[in-house]
C-alpha cells in the first residue's frame, strides 16, 4: 500500500516524458497526470490522517541507504495543495497559451517542475532533497522565462544566479553535515545531531540558501521581477508552490531535525526577517502600479508571515498549544498557496483581456470580469486574513500563541500588515469597481475563470471551514471534531 | 360601563381625526368636543380605567379636580370648536388646523384624566407640541415666529418634566400619582417641575413665549391656550406637589415670591400695551401669577391646605371659562368691530373678571377669601392687589376697544351664537347660578374699573397719544436687539489655526446654524442646562 | 440534526443561499430574483417566529462548529440575541422590497442583491454569535458584505466613500481581533454567559482586563461611530438608500452597538465592568458622542449627511445604556437597540423618496414636500418625532428607561443633561425639516427626480416600506407594555442578565 508513495512523483514524470514526445496531445497527457497525481494525493492524505506517518524505501533498501520517500501531515497537506494548484492552473493554462507550440513547451517543463517539487516534499534524504531542490530551480526557470519578453529573460537568468547560489549554500551544508554525522537521513540525523560549531554551521548555511530560494527579506529582491513576468499559470505555481517549497524544508530542518541545535536568538532573527518582510512586501504591494507586481510583493509579505511562526514555535512548548500552532503554520501556508495562486491566474485573465495589468487603469473590470473580480476579492481576503479565510484562523492562532509566550512583538507587526494587505487588496477592488472601460466589453471565459474560482473558494471557505481537518492530519492524535450537527 | 365612558372621553378625539382624514369636513370638531362634555358631566367620579399593554402602562382615573377640570376645558374645547368649525377657513391655515386641534384636544384630555406620571406627560407633551400647529395658523411672520418661539420654550418645557419625572418615579418607585404623597420629593425634581410647568403657567421670566403667541395666532388657538391649555399647568402642580408629600413647605414660598412677581409684572406690563389681546395675555400672566402665589401659600400650610387648593381649582376654573370667552370675544370684535352686543358681552365678561358684584366672579374669590382667612396675610394682600390691578387691566382692555376702529368683515352667525351661549356661563359662573351674592368686597374693584375707564379717557384728553403709545414688544425682542447690537459690535475671532485646522476641524463644519428656532432655542438651552446643573450639583 | 441545533444554522442560511444563488442569476431574470429574495426572507421571519417563542420558554437553540482545535464557531440564541435577529429579519424584509422598488432598471442589481443578502447573513452572524470568536468573524464579514454595498454605484465619491469605510472599519477589526485573541489566551474560550464570564476569574490582572477592554471597544465603536471612531459614517451615505438604511438601522452600526453590549454584559459581566471602572469611560464616550452628533448635524444641509449624524448620536443610546449600572438602563439600552433601528430606516426611506420622487437631496429644498408626497412626509414625521423622543413614539420609551435607569443608578447627574440636551438638539435639527416639509411652499418646479404616473405619489413598493415601519415605530411605543413587543423583550433580557 506504501508504494502509494511514488505514485505522485511518478506519474507526472510519465505525463512529461510523454507530451515531450507526443506533443500534440500534451494537453491530455498533462492534465491526465495532474488528475491522477492529485487522486493520489488525495489517498495519500486519506492514509496519512489514519495512520500518521507513512513511508517507502524504494526498492526494499534499508533507509540511509537508498532512496526512502516519507510522509507525514506537513508534506501530505503541502503535496495535496500542490497537486491541486498544479491542476487548476494546468487547466488554466491550456487556455491561456493560445498557441499549441506554446502548450508543448509548458507541459513537459511544468510536469517536471510538480515532480520534482513532490518528490522534495516526500524525501526523507538530505541529499535527495539537494537534488529536487536543484531540478526545482532550473524547471522553475525555465517556466520563468516561457513569457519571452525582454524582461522576463532577464528575470529568469536573475533567478537562474540566485537559485544556484541558494543551491549551492545548500550543498556545502549538506556536505558538512554528512561529514560530521555520516548519513543523510533525517529521521537517523534527528537522533544524532549535537550542539557543536560544525552544526551550526552547516544548519546556517543550508538555511541560508534555503532563505534565498524562499525569497525571505532582505533576500526577496529577485522575486518580485521574476514572478510577475513569468506567463500568469506559471507565476501561480512559483509563487504558491516553488517559494513554498523551499520554506518546508527551513521546517522541517529546524523543528525536526536540528532543534536541539537551536537557540532562541537564532530563531528570533527569522522572526525579524520575517517581520520586516510582513512590512517591507506589504508596503510595496501597496504601492505596485501592477497587478501581478503586487501578488509578487504581497508573496514576499506572506512569506515573511511564515517565519514569524519559526520563534513563536520553538518558544511554546512542545505539546498541545505548540501542536495547535504549528497546525495553524500549515493552514497559513496552504491558504497562501491557493489564495495566492487564484490571484495570479485572476491577473492574468485581466492581462489577457485588457493587454495590461496597471492597477489604476482597471476601472469597469467588476462590470466586464465580475467572476474574475469575485475571484480577486475572495483570493485578497485570505491575503488579508479576514475570516472565512484559513488565513484568519492561523493568524489568530499565531498571536494567541505569541501572547502566550510573551512575544508581543509579532503582534503590531501582524496587526500593521494586515491593515496593508486590507489596502493593497482594497485598492484594486476600488479601482476594479469604479467606472472605466479599460478591460473591454462583458466576455465570460469560463475554462480561464472557474479554475481560479476554485482555487479562491478553497482558499476562502473550504480551508476556513474545514481548517479543523488541517489539524487532524498534521497533528497526530489531535481530535478536532467536525461538525456536531 | 364607567370604563366605557372613560374610553370614550378619551377616544373622541381620535374617532373625529379618522372623520376628519376620512371626510375632511371640519364638523368633526364639534363631533369629537360635545361627547366629551356629556361624559364630563355623566361619568362618576372615582370611575377609573387601566390599559397595562397600552404604552407603559397607563392608568386613568376622574376625580373631583379632573371633574372640574374635564369639564370647564370641554365646554371651552366644544365652543371652540364649533367657532372654528364654522368660521370660514383661511386658505393658508386651511390645512392641518383641524387636525392639530383634536391633537391638542386629545392630549388635553389624557392629561386631565391621567392616574400616573407618564400617561400625565404623554398628554402634556401631546397638548403642546400640536398646539404649536394652531398657534402657526395663520403662516403670517409674526404667527410664525410666535411659532418658534413657543415651540421652543414648550420643548424646554417638556424635557424639564420628562427629568423631573424620571427623579419623582425613581424616587418613588412607581408611576402613580397617588403614590408621591408618601415621600420625599427630590429638590432637583421640584425645581425642574417649577420650570416645567411654570413655562406653562407663564411664571415671570418664563412667559416670554406667551403675549407674542397670544397676539399672533387664530382666535380659536388663542381662546384654548389661554384656558384649557394654560390651566393644565395648574393641574401638573396639584398633581405632583401633593401638600401631603414631604420637603415641599420650602418651596411655598418660592412659588409665593415668583406668583408675586408674575402679578406685578403682569399687570404693569399689560397696561401699557396697546393691543386688547396683549392685554389679555398679561392679564393671564398676572392671574396665574396670583394662582401660584395661592399655591405657594398652600404648600406653606400643608394643614390648610386642602379647602385653599378646592377654592383655588374653582377659581382658576372660571378664569379659564372667562378667559377663553374674552377672547372668542375679541375674535368677534375683531370681525364685526364695535358692535353694541359685542362690547356689551365683552364688558360683561370684564366685569366678572374682576369680580364685580352679581357675578360669578365674585363668588369664586369670596370662596377664595373665605379659605385664605387663616394665616395668610399676603395672600389676602395678593388678593386684594390682583383685584385691583385685573380692575385696571380691564379698564385698559375695554378701552382699547372702544378706542381702535375694525372695519367690519365677516359677520357668521354661528361663531357668535356659540360665543353668546358661552357667555352667560362664563358671566355667572357655572357654579351657584342662582345664588346672588351682594358683597361690600366686590365693589372695590368696579369702581377701580370705572375710575380706571374714566381715567383713561381724561387722560388721553389731556394728553393725546400718550396712553396709546404703549409697545406690544415683549421682553424677547429687546434681548434679540440687545444681541444683535453686541454681535454687530464685537469683533469676530479670526485666528489661524492653520494646518491643525485643516486636520481637526473639516471645512464644512458649523456655517450659520439652520432654521429660525436656533436662536432662543440655543439661549434656553444654555439657561437650562446651566439650571439643572446648578440644581444637582450639591449632591 | 433535530431543531434544536439546527435552527440558528437554518436562519442563516435562509439568507445565505438565496444570495449566493443570486450571484448566480443574470441582470435581466427580476422575477426569480424577486422571488429568491423574498423567499428568502419569509423563511427567515418563519423561522425566527419559531425561534422567538422556543427562546421565550427556554429553549436552548445552538449550533457548534468546530474550526480549529479549540475555536469553535457557536451560533447561540439567547434572548439577546433574538432581539437582534427578529430586528434584522424583519427589517431586512421591508428593505429588501424598497431596495426592489428603488433599483427598478438599474445596473448590477443581481451583485447588490447578492451582498445585500450576505450583508444580512452577517448581521444575523453577529446576533447568533455564541462565542466572542464567533462574534469577530462576523464582524470581519460584515465588513465584506457591506463594502461593495457601499461602492455600489461605482462613482469617485462612492469609491472614495467605500475605501474610508473600509479604512475605518478594517483597523477597528484589527483592535477588535487582538482585544479578543488576548482575552482568549487569558481566560480560555469566550462563550457568551449572562452575567458575564470575567467576573469570577480572580486571577487576572485588573489593568490587563482594562487595556483588553479598550482594545475591544475601539474595534466595536468604530462600527458603532463612537466619537471620534464616527469618521466612515457621513462618508458612506453615499451609498444608496436601501443600503443607507440597512447600514444605520441594522447592520453595521447596529452591529457595533451590538457587540458592545455582549462585550459588557456577557463577557465582562456588568457588575464587574463597573468594578473595573470602564463602564465609567464608555459613559463618557458615549455621552460625548450623543451630543457631538446632535451638534454636527445641526450643521448638515444635505438631508442623509443630517441623517446620519444623527444616527451617530442616536447609536450611542445603546452603548450609554449599557454603560449604566442597573436593570431598567439595560432595558432603555436594548430596547432602543430596536427602537432606533426602526425609527432610523423609516427616515432613510423616506430620505430615499425625496431623492428618487423629487431630486430633493437637501433640506433647503424640501419646502412643501409634505404636499407634494404626505404618504412618505407623514412616515418621515412619525420616525423624527420618535428620534426627538416625543410619546407615543418609541424613541420616547427607549429615553425613558435610560433616563430612568439613570435616576435609579444615582448617574443622573450626567445622565440626563446628556438626554436632555440631546433631546433639544434633535428636536432643533428635526423640527425645522418637518416645518419645511409641511408648513413651506412647495416650489414651482421640483429638482428632479423621475416622474411617476399613478395614484399614489410613489412607486408602491417605496412607499409602503417607509409607512410600515413608521407604523411599527409608533406602535412599539404605543404598545410598549404589551407582550411581546420590543420592551417586553428588553425586560426579559435584563432580568435574565441580572437574573432578577
Amino acid at each position: 500500500m506504501n508504494n502509494l508513495l511514488a505514485l505522485p512523483v511518478v506519474l507526472p514524470l510519465l505525463g512529461s516524458l510523454l507530451a515531450l514526445v507526443w506533443p500534440r496531445r500534451a494537453d491530455w497527457a498533462g492534465l491526465g497526470a495532474s488528475v491522477a497525481a492529485f487522486v493520489a494525493a488525495g489517498h495519500i492524505g486519506a492514509e496519512v490522517m489514519r495512520n500518521a506517518t507513512l513511508e517507502l524505501a524504494v526498492g526494499g533498501w534499508a533507509p540511509g541507504l537508498g532512496i526512502a520517500l516519507r510522509a507525514d501531515g506537513l508534506s501530505a497537506s503541502l503535496l495535496l495543495m500542490s497537486t491541486l494548484v498544479a491542476l487548476a492552473a494546468g487547466l488554466y493554462a491550456t487556455t491561456y497559451f493560445a498557441e499549441a507550440q506554446k502548450r508543448a513547451d509548458f507541459w513537459p517543463l511544468w510536469l517536471l517542475m510538480i515532480t520534482a517539487l513532490h518528490a522534495l516534499l516526500l524525501s526523507g534524504d538530505l541529499f535527495n532533497i539537494y537534488v529536487t531542490l536543484e531540478l526545482l530551480g532550473l524547471a522553475a526557470v525555465a517556466l520563468a522565462a516561457l513569457g519571452g519578453s525582454r524582461a522576463a529573460l532577464q528575470a529568469a537568468v536573475r533567478y537562474l544566479t540566485v537559485g544556484l547560489l541558494g543551491s549551492l549554500a545548500f550543498l556545502t551544508g549538506v556536505g558538512l553535515i554528512y561529514a560530521g554525522y555520516g548519513t543523510l537521513d533525517m529521521v537517523m540525523l534527528a537522533g544524532r545531531v549535537d550542539a557543536e560549531p560544525a552544526t551550526w554551521v552547516a544548519l546556517a548555511l543550508m538555511t541560508a540558501g534555503l532563505l534565498i530560494k524562499s525569497a525571505l527579506f532582505p533576500m526577496h529582491f529577485w522575486l518580485p521581477s521574476a514572478h510577475a513576468n513569468a506567463p500568469a499559470p506559471v507565476s501561480a505555481a512559483l509563487s504558491a508552490l516553488v517559494v513554498k517549497a523551499a520554506f518546508y524544508l527551513v521546517l522541517r530542518l529546524w523543528l525536526d531535525v536540528f532543534d536541539v541545535a537551536l537557540s532562541q536568538a537564532s530563531a528570533g532573527l527569522l522572526g525579524l526577517l520575517g517581520a520586516s518582510a510582513v512590512i517591507w512586501g506589504s508596503w510595496q504591494a501597496y504601492r505596485a502600479e501592477r497587478l501581478k507586481l503586487l501578488a509578487a510583493y504581497s508573496t514576499v509579505a506572506q512569506i515573511g508571515y511564515l517565519f514569524l511562526f519559526i520563534p513563536v514555535l520553538l518558544a511554546t512548548e512542545p505539546g498541545e498549544a505548540r501542536d495547535l500552532l504549528f497546525g495553524a503554520l500549515v493552514l497559513f501556508a496552504l491558504t497562501h498557496g491557493f489564495s495566492k495562486s487564484a490571484f495570479f491566474l485572476g491577473a492574468g485573465v485581466i492581462l489577457h483581456r485588457a493587454g495590461h495589468d496597471r492597477i489604476a487603469e482597471l476601472g469597469g473590470t467588476a462590470r466586464a470580469l465580475p467572476v474574475t473580480t469575485f475571484v480577486l476579492a475572495l483570493a485578497g481576503i485570505a491575503l488579508i486574513g479576514l475570516p472565512p479565510s484559513g488565513t484568519f484562523l492561523a493568524k489568530w492562532q499565531l498571536m494567541t500563541s505569541a501572547i502566550a509566550a510573551g512575544q508581543w512583538l509579532w503582534i503590531p507587526v501582524i496587526a500593521i500588515g494586515t491593515l496593508l494587505a486590507g489596502a493593497y487588496v482594497f485598492r484594486v477592488l476600488g479601482h476594479a469597481f469604479g467606472p472605466g472601460e479599460g478591460v473591454g466589453p462583458s466576455l465570460a471565459w469560463a475554462r480561464a475563470e472557474l479554475p481560479a474560482l476554485l482555487l479562491a473558494l478553497v482558499a476562502t471557505a473550504v480551508l476556513g471551514l474545514g481548517a479543523a481537518q488541517v489539524w487532524t492530519m498534521v497533528v497526530p492524535g489531535s481530535n478536532a471534531e467536525g461538525v456536531s450537527l | 360601563m364607567n370604563e366605557i365612558a372613560l374610553s370614550l372621553v378619551l377616544l373622541s378625539p381620535f374617532v373625529a381625526i379618522a372623520v376628519l382624514l376620512a371626510t375632511s369636513t371640519r364638523w368633526c370638531l364639534v363631533l369629537a368636543t360635545a361627547p366629551v362634555l356629556a361624559a364630563a358631566l355623566m361619568v362618576p367620579v372615582g370611575s377609573t380605567l387601566e390599559l397595562g399593554w397600552l404604552l407603559l402602562g397607563v392608568h386613568f382615573t376622574l376625580d373631583a379636580t379632573g371633574q372640574l377640570f374635564l369639564v370647564f376645558s370641554s365646554l371651552v374645547w366644544l365652543v371652540a370648536g364649533i367657532y372654528a368649525a364654522a368660521s370660514p377657513a383661511d386658505p393658508r391655515a386651511r390645512q392641518g388646523f383641524e387636525l392639530l386641534f383634536l391633537l391638542t384636544l386629545a392630549g388635553n384630555l389624557i392629561l386631565i384624566l391621567a392616574a400616573d406620571m407618564v400617561t400625565f406627560y404623554v398628554g402634556f407633551a401631546l397638548m403642546g407640541l400640536a398646539g404649536y400647529g394652531m398657534v402657526i395658523g395663520r403662516r403670517s411672520q409674526r404667527a410664525r415666529r410666535a411659532g418658534h418661539i413657543y415651540i421652543a420654550f414648550t420643548l424646554v418645557g417638556e424635557l424639564a418634566l420628562f427629568s423631573a419625572l424620571l427623579i419623582l418615579v425613581a424616587a418613588a418607585d412607581s408611576r402613580l400619582f397617588a403614590d408621591l404623597s408618601g415621600i420625599t420629593l427630590p429638590p432637583v425634581a421640584v425645581g425642574l417641575l417649577l420650570l416645567g410647568f411654570g413655562i406653562k403657567v407663564a411664571l415671570p421670566g418664563l412667559h416670554l413665549w406667551l403675549p407674542s403667541a397670544y397676539t399672533a395666532a387664530p382666535i380659536v388657538a388663542v381662546a384654548v391656550l389661554s384656558g384649557p391649555m394654560m390651566k393644565a399647568g395648574l393641574l401638573g402642580w396639584l398633581r405632583f406637589l401633593p401638600a401631603e408629600a414631604d420637603g415641599l413647605m420650602e418651596w411655598g414660598p418660592v412659588l409665593m415670591l415668583l406668583g408675586a412677581a408674575g402679578l406685578v409684572l403682569g399687570v404693569w406690563l399689560g397696561l401699557v400695551q396697546r393691543e386688547p389681546r396683549a392685554v389679555l395675555a398679561y392679564s393671564s400672566i398676572a392671574k396665574m401669577g396670583l394662582i401660584t402665589a395661592l399655591f405657594g401659600g398652600a404648600l406653606k400650610s400643608p394643614a390648610e391646605a386642602a379647602p385653599v387648593a378646592a377654592a383655588l381649582v374653582l377659581f382658576a376654573m372660571h378664569h379659564l371659562l372667562v378667559k377663553s370667552a374674552l377672547f372668542l370675544g375679541v375674535g368677534e370684535w375683531e370681525k364685526r368691530g364695535r358692535a353694541r352686543w359685542v362690547m356689551a358681552g365683552l364688558g360683561l365678561l370684564a366685569l366678572t373678571m374682576i369680580g364685580a358684584p352679581l357675578t360669578g366672579g365674585a363668588l369664586v374669590k369670596q370662596g377664595l377669601g373665605t379659605a385664605i382667612a387663616g394665616d395668610f396675610g399676603v395672600l389676602s394682600a395678593l388678593l386684594t392687589l390682583s383685584a385691583i390691578g385685573t380692575a385696571l387691566l380691564m379698564a385698559r382692555f375695554m378701552w382699547l376697544l372702544t378706542r381702535k376702529v375694525v372695519r367690519p368683515t365677516l359677520t357668521d352667525s354661528i361663531p357668535a351664537a356659540a360665543w353668546l351661549v358661552l357667555l352667560p356661563v362664563a358671566f355667572l359662573g357655572p357654579f351657584t347660578p342662582f345664588v346672588i351674592t351682594l358683597e361690600v368686597a366686590g365693589m372695590l374693584p368696579l369702581g377701580v374699573f370705572l375710575l380706571g375707564l374714566a381715567g383713561m379717557s381724561w387722560l388721553n384728553a389731556r394728553w393725546p397719544g400718550l396712553w396709546a403709545r404703549g409697545r406690544s414688544g415683549d421682553a424677547l425682542t429687546a434681548l434679540n436687539r440687545v444681541l444683535q447690537h453686541a454681535r454687530r459690535r464685537l469683533p469676530t475671532p479670526q485666528i489661524q489655526y492653520g494646518r491643525l485646522q485643516v486636520a481637526l476641524i473639516r471645512p464644512e463644519t458649523l456655517p450659520a446654524p439652520q432654521g429660525t428656532l436656533a436662536g432662543p432655542g440655543l439661549l434656553w438651552l444654555a439657561l437650562f442646562l446651566g439650571l439643572l446643573a446648578a440644581t444637582l450639583l450639591p449632591h | 440534526m433535530s431543531l434544536s441545533n439546527s435552527l440558528p444554522l437554518l436562519i442563516l442560511l435562509s439568507s445565505l443561499l438565496p444570495g449566493l444563488a443570486i450571484f448566480l442569476l443574470r441582470e435581466e431574470s427580476f422575477r426569480l430574483r424577486t422571488a429568491l429574495n423574498l423567499f428568502g426572507a419569509s423563511v427567515k421571519l418563519i423561522l425566527v417566529g419559531v425561534m422567538i417563542w422556543g427562546v421565550f420558554h427556554e429553549q436552548v437553540y445552538e449550533t457548534r462548529w468546530t474550526l480549529a482545535p479549540g475555536l469553535d464557531l457557536v451560533l447561540h440564541a439567547d434572548a439577546l440575541s433574538v432581539l437582534f435577529v427578529s430586528l434584522s429579519t424583519l427589517l431586512w424584509l421591508v428593505t429588501t422590497v424598497y431596495a426592489i422598488g428603488y433599483l427598478e432598471d438599474s445596473p448590477h442589481r443581481s451583485r447588490f442583491f447578492g451582498f445585500f443578502s450576505l450583508c444580512v447573513t452577517a448581521t444575523v452572524g453577529l446576533a447568533l454569535a455564541g462565542n466572542l470568536f464567533t462574534f469577530v468573524v462576523f464582524y470581519e464579514f460584515l465588513t465584506l458584505a457591506t463594502y461593495p454595498l457601499v461602492a455600489h454605484k461605482g462613482t469617485p465619491e462612492a469609491i472614495r466613500g467605500a475605501r474610508i469605510y473600509l479604512a475605518y472599519t478594517l483597523a477597528g477589526g484589527m483592535a477588535l481581533l487582538i482585544g479578543a485573541v488576548w482575552l482568549r489566551t487569558l481566560a480560555g474560550p469566550l462563550d457568551f454567559v449572562q452575567g458575564g464570564i470575567l467576573g469570577g476569574m480572580d486571577h487576572l490582572d485588573p489593568w490587563t482586563l482594562r487595556w483588553i477592554f479598550l482594545l475591544l471597544i475601539v474595534g466595536l465603536g468604530v462600527k458603532a461611530a463612537l466619537v471620534p471612531l464616527h469618521g466612515w459614517l457621513p462618508q458612506a451615505m453615499v451609498a444608496p438608500a436601501p443600503v443607507s438604511a440597512l447600514l444605520h438601522a441594522v447592520a453595521v452600526v447596529k452591529a457595533g452597538a451590538f457587540g458592545i453590549v455582549r462585550v459588557v454584559y456577557d463577557v465582562y459581566g456588568v457588575e464587574f465592568a463597573a468594578s473595573l471602572g470602564v463602564l465609567a469611560l464608555l459613559g463618557a464616550a458615549a455621552a460625548v458622542t450623543i451630543i457631538y452628533g446632535s451638534v454636527k448635524a445641526l450643521s448638515q444641509d444635505n438631508l442623509k449627511k443630517r441623517l446620519a449624524y444623527s444616527t451617530v448620536s442616536q447609536v450611542s443610546y445603546i452603548a450609554l445604556g449599557t454603560a449604566i449600572l442597573g436593570p431598567l438602563a439595560t432595558v432603555g439600552g436594548m430596547v432602543h437597540l430596536v427602537h432606533q433601528g426602526v425609527m432610523k430606516i423609516t427616515l432613510f426611506f423616506a430620505a430615499g423618496n425625496y431623492a428618487e420622487a423629487l431630486g430633493v437631496h437637501r433640506v433647503s429644498e424640501m419646502d412643501g414636500v409634505g404636499r407634494r408626497m404626505p404618504g412618505t412626509t407623514l412616515a418621515f414625521t412619525i420616525g423624527a418625532l420618535g428620534m426627538i423622543g416625543i410619546p407615543p413614539v418609541a424613541g420616547f420609551v427607549s429615553k425613558w428607561y435610560l433616563g430612568l435607569g439613570a435616576a435609579e443608578s444615582g448617574a443622573a447627574l450626567w445622565v440626563l443633561p446628556v438626554l436632555v440636551g440631546s433631546s433639544l438638539l434633535n428636536a432643533a435639527y428635526f423640527l425645522p425639516i418637518l416645518y419645511r416639509a409641511w408648513f413651506g411652499q412647495p416650489p414651482a418646479k421640483w429638482p428632479g427626480g423621475h416622474t411617476h404616473a399613478g395614484r399614489w405619489e410613489i412607486n408602491q413598493a417605496l412607499l409602503w416600506p417607509p409607512l410600515l415601519t413608521a407604523g411599527l415605530a409608533l406602535a412599539a411605543g404605543l404598545f410598549a407594555a404589551a407582550p411581546y413587543s420590543p420592551l417586553e423583550w428588553a425586560r426579559l433580557i435584563a432580568e435574565r442578565e441580572y437574573s432578577l
